[in-house]
């Protein structure tokens, strides 16, 4: 008959076994993960990351803030130019259809000037662009300027 | 104790799991239907949202034909471009949309008035002027800068007597529509001019009704409808907790207040979104159809929260040229409360702005609320 040793009863009814201990340590790890994931708000939220500019639905010219890098689409109908300036870049959309220039600053952009109609609805009637989802359109150019980044699902201006 | 441990950790990384793999945001915009830019939003799944899409963009693509005016041979184009006594049959998607123009012209005594059309235009607010602008017209002006010049007030007084909606006669028989304008003729230096409509003040509001019934019939019942920022129709939002609506400025960049709201039309009217400014006095496209001028009534903003998109645009339109003492006493009146009707107005006294609300909001920083 085995002796029955005194410490491997005691280590029976211990609540962290060995191999517990493990289990433990995985269950802590996960919760901790999934609390950091869902629980910590995300500081992104609504964060600028990229500039593109459509002509009649295709890009003509995007910009990504992190790396202030401009790539331009060279399209029939329409050149892009821009040129730095102390107030930001400064991007000039010239098409067949008109004269556009977008000021794209650290955290927006925003249309400073237009020859589309006198009452100009892209540079009067849209606000800055400061998040993803917000846009600045044209209509009388076929001109769309969108921003791209996180979307503040929650937020709505009238 | 370890199984209940590895149990309770199953549960919350399945449940975590679950949280995410609800529906996201998806959503179309639509552009170059009346001027506007249609932004629609839902919660479901893609293919839905591409339903949505398809259906709205026939939607419009059909409506448009009947009751955009500048489309030759539309309902409206047809009906605008007709003399005294000249009989129109017009489909029946434009004949209850202007039945609805009439019953909101009748709620509003007037103020919300769709025969401003070429008082409108006399001031520079029409469709032509927001692209290639020519003159053409025995009125037209040049622009100079930034302003149009005022027009000669011999045409604000005839144009004025332009916009008696009840010389428009409504006839239905046999599911045959018709519209016939009687005795509407004004002439002046040898033109002879017309009773003509303008949908601009409802056709927004009409547009997010038939939209939300789109989004309803496919059991989207979160999202939003936004249409040229001035027509919004909130459904819920994601987590039913109310959207974060904010109100645009009327004077400066950014908003004045917000507030958490769902399940609501929203409608604002102001002297912001189409105006000029000549000699220090401000001219916007709110035409005050009494008057024949742009209001002038120290309104700059009025936002009406309601439960018909239509009727929200119509009001908006309707108490701005109303004025305070009517936005007060309508925010307030039975009709309003008993119809779940608030009101959000900024007024401009003594260039100071002052927000008057039935709405629960929270002001910004930097505006205040009228002293009643």
């Amino acid at each position: 008959m085995k002796k029955i040793d005194y410490f491997d009863v005691k280590n029976e009814n211990k609540i962290f076994r060995k191999g517990d201990i493990i289990v433990y340590a995985v269950a802590v790890v996960i919760i901790a993960i999934l609390l950091c994931v869902f629980l910590i708000p995300n500081q992104n939220k609504g964060s600028l990351q990229k500039i593109e500019i459509f002509y009649k639905e295709s890009v003509v010219f995007s910009y990504q803030f992190s790396s202030k890098s401009v790539i331009i689409e060279n399209t029939d109908g329409v050149k892009v130019y821009t040129e730095e300036s102390s107030d930001g870049l400064v991007v000039r959309i010239d098409s067949e259809k008109g004269h556009n220039v977008l000021l794209i600053k650290n955290h927006s952009a925003v249309m400073q000037e237009a020859d589309c109609s006198v009452y100009a609805d892209c540079v009067n009637n849209f606000g800055a662009i400061e998040k993803g989802g917000d846009f600045i359109i044209c209509l009388p150019h076929e001109l769309k300027v969108v921003g791209i980044g996180e979307v503040d699902d929650n937020k709505v201006q009238l | 104790m370890k199984k209940i441990v590895i149990v309770l950790v199953l549960i919350i990384l399945f449940s975590a799991v679950g949280c995410t793999a609800g529906d996201n945001a998806v959503g179309f915009t639509e552009y170059g239907y009346f001027g506007a830019v249609l932004t629609v939003k839902g919660y479901c799944k893609k293919s839905v949202m591409d339903e949505i899409k398809d259906e709205t963009k026939e939607f419009l693509a059909e409506f448009s034909l009947k009751v955009d005016e500048s489309i030759s041979g539309s309902d409206l184009y047809n009906f605008n471009n007709a003399i005294d006594g000249q009989t129109i049959e017009v489909s029946e998607v434009t004949y209850k949309l202007l039945s609805k123009a009439k019953d909101a012209y009748s709620l509003t005594n007037g103020d919300y008035n769709p025969c401003v059309y070429h008082l409108v235009d006399l001031w520079g607010f029409s469709k032509r002027f927001f692209t290639n602008y020519k003159k053409t017209k025995v009125y037209d002006r040049d622009f100079v800068d930034n302003y149009y010049p005022l027009p000669d007030a011999k045409y604000i007084d005839a144009f004025k007597q332009l916009t008696d909606f009840s010389k428009v006669e409504f006839s239905e028989n046999n599911g045959v529509y018709t519209l016939t304008k009687n005795n509407t003729k004004v002439s002046l230096d040898g033109i002879d001019y017309y009773l003509k409509l303008d949908i601009g003040g409802i056709i927004k509001g009409y547009v997010t009704d038939v939209v939300r019934a789109i989004m309803v019939t496919k059991n989207v019942t979160k999202g939003y409808v936004n249409y040229g920022t001035s027509s919004l129709c909130l459904l819920d939002n994601a987590d039913n907790t109310g959207w974060e609506l904010t109100l645009t400025h009327p004077r400066q960049s950014g908003t004045y207040c917000d507030m958490r709201i769902s399940n609501k039309f929203v409608a604002t009217s102001g002297d912001y979104e189409r105006f000029y400014d000549v000699d220090g006095k401000r001219y916007s496209h709110l035409i005050d159809s009494k008057t024949g001028y742009p209001i002038d009534n120290g309104v700059c903003s009025v936002t009406v929260f309601c439960d018909d998109g239509l009727l929200s645009d119509a009001l908006s339109t309707a108490l701005s040229v109303g004025g305070k003492e009517k936005i007060k006493s309508f925010a307030n009146s039975e009709y309003a409360i008993n119809n779940g009707i608030k009101v959000v107005a900024v007024f401009e006294e003594n260039g100071e702005l002052k927000v008057f609300s039935t709405q629960e909001i929270t002001l910004k920083k930097g505006i205040e609320y009228e002293k009643n």
